[in-house]
This record gives structure tokens, C-alpha cells and sequence, in this order.
């Protein structure tokens, strides 16, 4: 059979809208109850009397329980207990999320490529685009097997960070020079082969910061060049020309 | 308990907050909306407003796994320009296909996955189109065989059409026939697309890119012809390899 | 001496909050504190004292701690804040400012 202070609690817990609340104010309220009991016991009242007395003096207990239902609201205890079920949920996820698309090794040369970036020479033919800027200038000139090899280095800085994550593609840059397209070398599976084409990616892939991007291209050309035209027919009408200095 | 209740239920959220800039960090900035995978393209690839023609999605439950795959490709276009490109999803990790990260057209653009060869250009006036795939067998830089194709397009979009074709598995192995002897029942677009890409060796083969010429026909509804345009896909865009 | 409801219910976050700004407490101990300190004039039901204290605490007046006693019961142990000893501080005022007024109005209408 309950005790009358059970069936009391049981009765001020009712009101509580927020179930999960419940336990710790049905202790708070016994070990107060208790304590009552307890000193009256020790005054000298024999158990039924203090028992009852520290009943009543609880008081009424829909009205206590209406007033604890108004400040446990149960909108903000399930808000409370959602924020703990996803801060655990993320946890877990961050533990089982593999790591191989951003290693902190990918983060840290991302972020020093960033920083170390040098500005382009204010010389350099540029292109505003949709989303960034790409400056090219020309680079050295070399002999290679009886051609001459102009480099020509290009810049990309793009206007929001995280954007080209993998880099700028330049796979469908197009150059020309006074003489003709300069087509690009790629390797014919048909033949085994890779084409006589006429330019290429130079050097380590475009060096990525996070919103910066550099890349060298080396163009073939047969005598010692004049100018070069970089377009992008799918990106716009934009070409920009690169001039070398004639030399003595 | 220093905080009460609602501080704490604000700094989870803000915890949870943080912990989700993590998780997306560790997975690369993967994008999960079309217009989400279209910027990132747009970026990659300096365009701008590509706007999607045609969405094909495909899921996928392998047995072992909680959560599906799965494939998200697109056709959009931007000006003259026409790309197709193809996503994978797997929970929360979205990654460009490896092996066919954009395809790229100036003015028309087809590209085939799994059965069927999408064709996007400037098609809204046409009523009708066909699509005449020719896969060829080359012996040292000779023509040996060839055989084309006809697929009869469906409309899928303003600019879109589509033309399938039966995938299969092929049904004889290279030590049966050789390529140029394939019968004609086994000569489906599918089986020339591989066969004749193939290649053996002592220990097993390997299949190699190559190109399949086609040429897309526009009709009106007269009938009369509206335009043709040569195109050609990759034989791994076909076999869907 | 019994005082009328009415004029305790105003006031009673203004004692609790004068009880906590001693020491820290537990809740029978803050109802026994109370009538020790108001010469039993003063006895809030006791069940609607843990209403006020919850309702302190998600206001952020006052903080919650437990406690293991040495019997093994866990009280629950509230302390105030800072940000509640700025308001005792205001409630005070206030309740200086009201009681003022009323001795005014009171000791004016009275009989000469």
C-alpha cells in the first residue's frame, strides 16, 4: 500500500507535462519531506502525527504541481534533450567519418599555399570572371628537342574560399599563337600513344590554397615566340594575351 | 550544474554546431543539392549559371551497408556550352565520379550512363530524333569491322533527348570467339562496344577507352530533316564501365 | 502573528534570494532558516518553495549543486549568482522604496 506522501508526489508529478523531469523532483521533494519527518521525530511527535503534520505543510499539491508544470516547460526540456542526442549523433559521426578527402596534412599545405602565395606582377594580362580573377604572364623561354618551349605561368584567385575544392581544371583552356591552335597533348589509347600536341601542364598540379591557385603550362612553339592567346570557349568570349619580349 | 538548462541546450547547439564544421571539413566540403553540385562544377571548371536540363537519379541498397548509394547525374548548360556530370552519394560523403568527371560540349553535348545515351543542344524545335552509334574494330590502324546502330530518341527535356539501348553481360568469353568473329546475335551495341575494345592477354584482358563515333539526327514533324550533328562517346560511357 | 497571502507572495523571491545571499542551502533547510529568522511569522507552504527555486534557476538567479550528505542522501543545494545578487540588489530597493511609501501613506492617515 503507497504512503499518503507517495500517492501526494504521484499527484504533483501528474502535472508535470515534461515526463522525464519527474524522477528528480519526486526525490527533491521526498528528501524534503523526509527531513521534515525526521525533525519532527526528533521534537518528540510520535511517527503518524509527524508524518501527517509534514504532509500538510507540503501543501496542495495540484497547485504545487501546476507551478512546477509552468517552470519545467516540456518545449525546452525536449529542445534540451534533442541538443544531447545530436551533440552525441555528431560525436559518433566525427569519430566514423573517414578522414581521407581533408587530412590535417591536406589542411596545413592548403593553408600555407594560402599564405604563401605571391601576389602576380602587376604586368600580367588578366580576366575578371564570374568567380574570380585569372591573371597569366609569360615565363621563361627554353630549348627542347630542337622546339622552343615557352612557359607561362597563370594565377587564379577565386572569389569564395572552399570553392574549387580539387583545384581549377584547365583541361579545356585553349591556346593559339600567330600561327594556329596549339592543341593539347593527351594520350590516344587507340594508338598507345601520347599526341604530338602543343601544350601542357608544367610541374607540380596547381599549387591549391583555399581560395588562391597557381599553375604552370608550357606551350611548344616552333621558333622563339611573339604571343600566345589563352580562350575558354565554354567559360565566355574572354582571351587574354600573353607577349613575350622579342629578343635582340 | 553551473548552467541552467536553457544555456546548456545553447551551448549543444552551438557544440553541435562546431562538430558538424568538422565532419564536413574531414569530408571535403561535399555538396548535397543539385545546385549545390552545379556551383561546385561552375567553380572547378570557371563557368557560370550552369542551369540543370535533365536530373537522373539512381539508388542503389547493397546488402551490407546501413545506407544506400547513391548516383546523381546531370545535364545542365550555360550559354552554347552543354556538361554532363556525375555525383555519388554514400550517407555523407558526396564525391565526383572518378572516372567521368565532365563531359563537356560546345553546342551539343551526349554522353551515355547505364543504358542510355543522353543528347543535349538546342533540340526545341524538333519532334523526333535518332541517334546512329557506330563502334569500329581496329587492327593496326586498319578499319576492320564496323556497324552502326540506330536508336530511336524520347523526349526527356526542352533540349534533352534520350536514346536507350539494352545493357547486358555478354554471354561468351574470348577464348570462344575471337572479336571479329563475334556472331551476329551477340553483336549488340553493347557486346561491339566491348569486344571490340578489348584486349587480351596471358592472364586476362583489359578493356581500353576508345572512341564510338555517332550522329544525332533532328526530325520535325514533317519528317523533314532539322540538323546533324557528328558526335562521339567514350566505348566505357556505353559499356557503362 | 498570521500576515495576509497577498502581501508575502510579492515579496517571497525577494527572501529567498536575501537567504541564499549568506550561504548556499538546501530546501528544508531554507524553510526552517526562514521561520528561525521571522519569528515563525513567515511559513511558505512548503511544496511551493521548489516551484520558486526551479523557477530562480532557469531565470539564472540562482545555481543548482548536489550533495551527498553523510547519511547518503543527495540534496540538492542551491547558491546564488551573480546575476541574482543584482536582482536582490533591485528587490531590495524596491522593497525599501515600497515600504516607504506605504509608512507615508499609512502614518499620513493616521488619527493625529
Amino acid at each position: 500500500m503507497r504512503s499518503k506522501f507517495e500517492i501526494w508526489v504521484d499527484a504533483v508529478c501528474e502535472q508535470v507535462r515534461f515526463w522525464p523531469d519527474r524522477k528528480a523532483i519526486a526525490r527533491e521533494l521526498r528528501v524534503h519531506y523526509d527531513d521534515h519527518v525526521r525533525d519532527l521525530l526528533r521534537l518528540g511527535r510520535p511517527r503518524e502525527l509527524a508524518e501527517e503534520r509534514a504532509l500538510e505543510a507540503m501543501g496542495n499539491a495540484q497547485e504545487v504541481g501546476w507551478a512546477l508544470d509552468r517552470v519545467h516547460k516540456p518545449w525546452l526540456g525536449w529542445l534540451w534533450e534533442a541538443s544531447r542526442a545530436l551533440v552525441l549523433l555528431l560525436a559518433v559521426l566525427v569519430v566514423v567519418t573517414p578522414r581521407e578527402y581533408t587530412t590535417l596534412s591536406t589542411l596545413r599545405d592548403r593553408t600555407r599555399a594560402e599564405l604563401d602565395w605571391e601576389e602576380p606582377p602587376a604586368s600580367a594580362a588578366r580576366v575578371e570572371l564570374e568567380h574570380g580573377t585569372l591573371y597569366v604572364l609569360p615565363g621563361e623561354i627554353r630549348e627542347q628537342n630542337g622546339h622552343t618551349a615557352a612557359e607561362v605561368h597563370l594565377w587564379i584567385q577565386m572569389r569564395d574560399p572552399l570553392a574549387a575544392n580539387g583545384g581549377v581544371n584547365t583541361w579545356f583552356f585553349s591556346w593559339r599563337d600567330d600561327q594556329g591552335d596549339l592543341p593539347r597533348r593527351t594520350y590516344d589509347e587507340r594508338t598507345r600513344t601520347w599526341t604530338e600536341g602543343r601544350c601542357w601542364d608544367h610541374g607540380p598540379p596547381w599549387s591549391q590554397g583555399w581560395t588562391r591557385f597557381r599553375q604552370t603550362m608550357v606551350l611548344l612553339l616552333d621558333r622563339p615566340p611573339q604571343w600566345a592567346e589563352l580562350s575558354y570557349p565554354p567559360g565566355g568570349d574572354w582571351t587574354v594575351r600573353v607577349e613575350w619580349e622579342a629578343a635582340s | 550544474m553551473r548552467l541552467n538548462r536553457a544555456r546548456k541546450t545553447i551551448r549543444n547547439l552551438i557544440l553541435c554546431a562546431l562538430l558538424w564544421a568538422l565532419v564536413y571539413t574531414m569530408l571535403g566540403f561535399p555538396p548535397y543539392t543539385v545546385r549545390g553540385m552545379l556551383d561546385r562544377v561552375e567553380r572547378q571548371y570557371l563557368l557560370s549559371d550552369l542551369e540543370p536540363l535533365l536530373t537522373v537519379r539512381e539508388s542503389q541498397k547493397p546488402r551490407f551497408q546501413f545506407f544506400g548509394r547513391h548516383t546523381i547525374c546531370l545535364l545542365a548548360r550555360t550559354g552554347d556550352t552543354y556538361v554532363f556530370t556525375e555525383w555519388n552519394r554514400h550517407f555523407l560523403e558526396t564525391v565526383h565520379e572518378s572516372r567521368r568527371e565532365l563531359k563537356m560540349g560546345q553546342g551539343v553535348l551526349c554522353a551515355a550512363w547505364k543504358g542510355t545515351i543522353y543528347a543535349a543542344g538546342p533540340f526545341e524545335n524538333a519532334a523526333s530524333a535518332v541517334l546512329e552509334v557506330t563502334p569500329e574494330l581496329w587492327k593496326r590502324e586498319k578499319l576492320v569491322k564496323s556497324k552502326t546502330f540506330p536508336l530511336q530518341g524520347e523526349r526527356l527535356g526542352d533540349q534533352v533527348f534520350g536514346f536507350s539501348y539494352p545493357l547486358g553481360y555478354h554471354s561468351w568469353t574470348f577464348e570462344e570467339y575471337d572479336p571479329e568473329d563475334l556472331p551476329e546475335e551477340e553483336l549488340t551495341l553493347y557486346g561491339a562496344c566491348y569486344a571490340w575494345y578489348h584486349e587480351s592477354f596471358d592472364g586476362g584482358g583489359s578493356l581500353r577507352h576508345g572512341e564510338v563515333p555517332c550522329v544525332l539526327t533532328l526530325y520535325d514533324a514533317a519528317g523533314a530533316e532539322l540538323a546533324r550533328y557528328d558526335l562521339s562517346l567514350d566505348n566505357y560511357e556505353i559499356t557503362w564501365w | 502573528m498570521k500576515i495576509d497571502k497577498s502581501l508575502m507572495s510579492g515579496s517571497t523571491t525577494l527572501l529567498i534570494l536575501s537567504l541564499l545571499s549568506g550561504e548556499e542551502m538546501y530546501g528544508y533547510q531554507m524553510i526552517t532558516e526562514l521561520a528561525r529568522r521571522s519569528n515563525q511569522v513567515f511559513e511558505l507552504k512548503e511544496g511551493t518553495l521548489y516551484p520558486i527555486l526551479h523557477g530562480l534557476e532557469a531565470e539564472g538567479l540562482v545555481s543548482v549543486r548536489e550533495r551527498k550528505s553523510p547519511e547518503g542522501r543527495t540534496r540538492k543545494y542551491y547558491r546564488i549568482t551573480r546575476k541574482g545578487r543584482r536582482a536582490l540588489d533591485q528587490r531590495q530597493e524596491e522593497w525599501v522604496t515600497f515600504r516607504e511609501q506605504v509608512d507615508a501613506v499609512v502614518n499620513s492617515a493616521a488619527p493625529a
